[in-house]
């Protein structure tokens, strides 16, 4: 179905190779999950299955690849289109028209279809990606699960044999997420369609691959084949993988207490439970609403977050996340209530006197990233706020002492976002602020976001995040407040929350119910368990 | 009523509303026209995506015209009603501040913000699909291009929102020009990245791919392209004009009709034609014929406060021609009730 021959390419004046004689194939009605660490070339590798590499961003290409004996050099992407659709990350950037009905039917009319073959393609698209009842809405009144739905609907509504997505579940909620990825499940067995997907949180994706290729730095493959044996080349599998691996007889179905029974040896988890707490309120939210043009996206919101804690913000897309977060550090004034900083009213306080004693890391880093060097980047920080601090210690924190003469522009999603984060973290402030951090980040990565998160906590900051990344969350957090459509649903210590039955939780707690939120759990569940 | 102008009424509409703003300086039929495109403006700006931008884009209209009025009043110096003299020693604002200059700036600055209001109109009235339907087969590629370039800069403008929340939060402030790259840098790098990504997602979407169904007659191509260098030549070595209109008709012949051919292309929705667009259509033709008849048949349009002022001179034909164009701005109020 498809191959790589050999495949070099250097992105227009790199001289690094993003791919370097890459050999790879894939067979007809596969699902093959790619993963690899930040900027190890997945993206620039699915871009070359449906011809975008080269032609459209053009650069130096040598190699072969073939798709159903079609070679993409000598033929552009909008034929190819037939042959391969394409999804990228983010929804939001690869909608064309305004209507869900009218962007799922601009493929096939650029395909020069007949109407009623048109209308026979919208319709089982609609279908089989459930957005029927959508139709007519407008896209931007879609919540991110809903319009990644109907961008894949309109992939598929070009009927490709091969659909190829690059992270696409990267920015849903946990629920948009699993919206999508149980579609795409679903299409090799229905319709016989091969799927190449790349991701970074393979805790929701491996269940239903039938393939793992694993690239390492470089774009080196470390490991290819079904998805148990390559995870075993992961520093870091997924939890179920991990115990898959080591447990005798788990087939993923089995319940708590018969993995608990046939478990014969320990499984590492680096988590382990905050030490004891300050109990100083550095924030209070008393009674706080905000709307933006009459439509609420926060009602009656009271929480205190405490000095020493890592406290997770979860919820849907537009639950109200990223509102609460700009009422804290003081970009949106709360049109009720009262939102105290360090005792201090936020309403009488400019943004830039906020920002000596709030940290805050947008959700887009690109937002942020303006100059030449990543090492720049930092020293921009500590100059607007005329502060100090060791800009190659946070430089090796997070890795970036490599890039550090690098422009971020020239860097992977995950990487600037790594840049974004040092720039924010290197002054030293009582309050933390980050909207979905470990978006675009591999798994090395957010673990150690999360062992810095903690340092932080424990030397008495305020650490505020919001996030999809459950299992990021379920490692990092003290305590957890979920929202749901601009109130707080619950809050709570974190282990409450994730087991509390709200929908968002562990791999490992989906899996065996209960409290059992790691592998360590699952352990010493077992060791304290009676054996008959 | 069957509900808002489809975009063939709104496309004519915004039309005949630009040349009655175009075509004249006069005050009266300035704000006339303008009242008639607000009100449809008001009446239309249902929420859309445009809609804030557009509201941002007004606002900075309503900027520039009053900065255009006061550039108008200081720096031009011609008229019979002089309010104040500055000094002469000042340099380009020294000497008299006229009357007359301050109506010609109001003037400027109104037309200014009626084409604005036109535009604004246009754009969140009218949807991007039935817009790219318009555009004719052998131009769907420059249409959907144009079209998706305009989407660029709403997108833009919230970058650039986004962009200084973030500086701000690093304690960021502007104090002079040169301080401007940490804003301008990421907010124009968003836009275009927002750009590329659209264009990539378009690409892999076929876009572009049905220009393989245009095929061009060479040969016809060729000839044609020989005959109209024949004219051209001919009239060039001053032939009497008539020996070069054989050679010019062959062109036009060859170059004409038929020289593309292409594979039919059908659109998924079909174009519609209700009551409304009807009223609307007609109402718009109605005022455009008032405006072309008073444009050849008087000089009422005309209006200069240079060198006196007089009161601007007003006649019932076009005076209606503007009013007529607040039939949209009733047709949207009645589709939303």
């Amino acid at each position: 179905m498809i191959d790589l021959e050999r495949v070099t390419y250097r992105y227009p004046g790199s001289r690094r190779p993003a791919l370097d004689l890459f050999d790879w194939h894939v067979d007809a009605g596969e699902f093959v999950v790619v993963t690899g660490p930040s900027g190890c070339g997945k993206s620039t590798l699915i871009r070359c299955l449906n011809g975008l590499i080269p032609h459209f961003h053009g650069g130096w290409f040598g190699g072969r690849v073939i798709v159903m004996g079609t070679d993409t050099r000598q033929t552009r992407t909008g034929e190819l289109s037939r042959l391969v659709g394409f999804v990228a990350q983010d929804p939001e950037t690869q909608t064309v028209m305004e209507r869900v009905e009218d962007e799922i039917a601009f493929g096939p009319e650029n395909h020069r279809l007949s109407r009623a073959e048109m209308r026979r393609r919208v319709e089982d698209a609609l279908e089989s990606v459930g957005v029927t009842s959508l139709r007519d809405r407008e896209l931007v009144t879609l919540s991110g699960g809903e319009r990644q739905r109907v961008v894949i609907a309109a992939a598929m509504a070009m009927q490709p044999p091969v659909l190829v997505l690059d992270e696409p579940t990267s920015q849903l909620d946990p629920w948009g997420a699993e919206e999508a990825l149980s579609v795409l499940s679903r299409l090799p067995s229905r319709d016989g369609t091969t799927i190449v997907l790349v991701e970074h949180r393979l805790d929701r994706v491996l269940d239903k691959a039938m393939r793992l290729t694993v690239l390492g730095a470089g774009a080196t493959i470390v490991a290819d084949g079904d998805p148990d044996a390559a995870s075993r080349a992961l520093s870091y599998p997924p939890p179920l993988l991990e115990l898959r691996a080591t447990v005798r007889g788990f087939d993923g179905e089995t319940s708590g207490r018969s993995i608990l029974e046939s478990t014969d040896h320990r499984v590492g988890s680096d988590w382990s439970p905050p030490a004891g707490s300050t109990p100083q309120v550095a924030i209070q939210l008393e009674g706080v609403g905000f709307s933006y043009r009459g439509v609420a996206a926060l009602e009656r919101v009271d929480l205190d977050f405490r000095g020493g804690h890592v406290t997770a913000l979860m919820g849907r897309n537009g639950s109200g996340k990223t509102t609460l977060l700009k009422l804290i550090n003081g970009l949106l004034r709360p049109r009720s209530g009262r939102v105290r900083v360090l005792g201090e009213d936020v309403g009488q306080r400019a943004v830039r006197e906020m920002a000596r004693s709030v940290a805050y890391a947008p959700q887009n880093p690109s937002a942020m990233l303006f100059t030449d060097t990543v090492r720049d980047e930092l020293r921009f920080t500590l100059r607007s706020l005329k502060l100090d601090g060791d800009l190659d210690e946070m430089l090796e924190q997070f890795g970036l002492l490599a890039q550090a003469a690098i422009s971020p522009l020239d860097l992977s999603t995950g990487e600037r976002q790594r840049v974004a984060l040092a720039a924010v973290l290197l002054a030293p402030r009582p309050v933390v602020l980050l909207d979905e951090p470990t978006r675009g980040m591999d798994e090395g990565r957010k673990r150690e976001l999360g062992v810095l998160l903690r340092h932080l906590a424990a030397a008495g900051r305020t650490i505020i995040v919001a996030t999809h990344d459950t299992e990021f969350v379920a490692r990092t957090a003290d305590r957890v407040a979920l929202l749901e459509r601009g109130r707080v649903l619950v809050e709570g210590p974190m282990r409450d929350v994730l087991s509390g039955g709200y929908g968002v939780t562990t791999q490992i707690q989906r899996a065996f119910g209960g409290s059992l939120l790691f592998p360590n759990d699952v352990l010493a569940a077992r060791a304290a368990a009676p054996r008959d | 009523m069957t509900g808002p102008p489809n975009a063939v009424s709104w496309s004519v509409w915004a039309a005949v509303g630009t040349l009655a703003v175009v075509t004249t300086r006069n005050p009266l039929y300035l704000t006339l026209a303008g009242a008639a495109a607000g009100s449809a403006y008001l009446s239309h700006d249902h929420g859309t995506a445009a809609r804030g931008a557009w509201r941002l884009i007004l606002r900075l209209g309503v900027f520039v015209a009053a900065v255009g009025v006061g550039f108008n009043l200081l720096t031009v110096h011609t008229g019979d009603r002089v309010l104040i003299n500055l000094p002469d020693a000042i340099p380009i604002v020294g000497g008299a501040i006229t009357l007359n200059a301050l109506v010609y700036g109001a003037a400027s600055a109104v037309a200014l913000l009626d084409l604005l209001l036109i535009a604004a109109t246009f754009s969140v009235a009218v949807d991007r699909p039935s817009l790219l339907r318009l555009v004719p087969d052998q131009f769907v590629a420059p249409g959907v291009a144009a079209v998706v370039a305009l989407s660029v800069f709403p997108q833009t403008l919230r970058a650039a929102a986004e962009v200084r929340e973030a500086q701000a939060t690093r304690g960021f402030q502007v104090r002079s020009a040169r301080d401007l790259a940490p804003l301008l840098v990421p907010t124009l790098r968003l836009g275009l990245e927002h750009a590329f990504d659209l264009a990539e997602a378009m690409e892999s979407r076929a876009f572009g791919s049905g220009i393989a169904g245009y095929r061009a007659d060479r040969r016809r191509l060729a000839l044609g392209l020989a005959a109209a260098a024949a004219a051209v030549l001919l009239v060039g070595i001053d032939r009497p004009l008539i020996a070069a209109l054989p050679a010019a008709a062959a062109a036009a012949a060859l170059l004409g009709p038929g020289l593309v051919r292409h594979a039919p292309r059908e659109r998924y929705r079909q174009f519609t034609w209700g009551h409304s667009d009807a009223v609307c259509l007609a109402t718009t033709l109605t005022a455009a014929t008032l405006l072309l008849v008073t444009l050849v048949t008087s000089d009422v349009l005309a209006f200069a406060p240079y060198p006196s002022l007089t009161w601007p001179p007003f006649a019932l034909a076009p005076g209606l021609a503007d009013l007529l164009l607040v039939v949209p701005a009733v047709i949207g109020a009645v589709s939303t009730r």
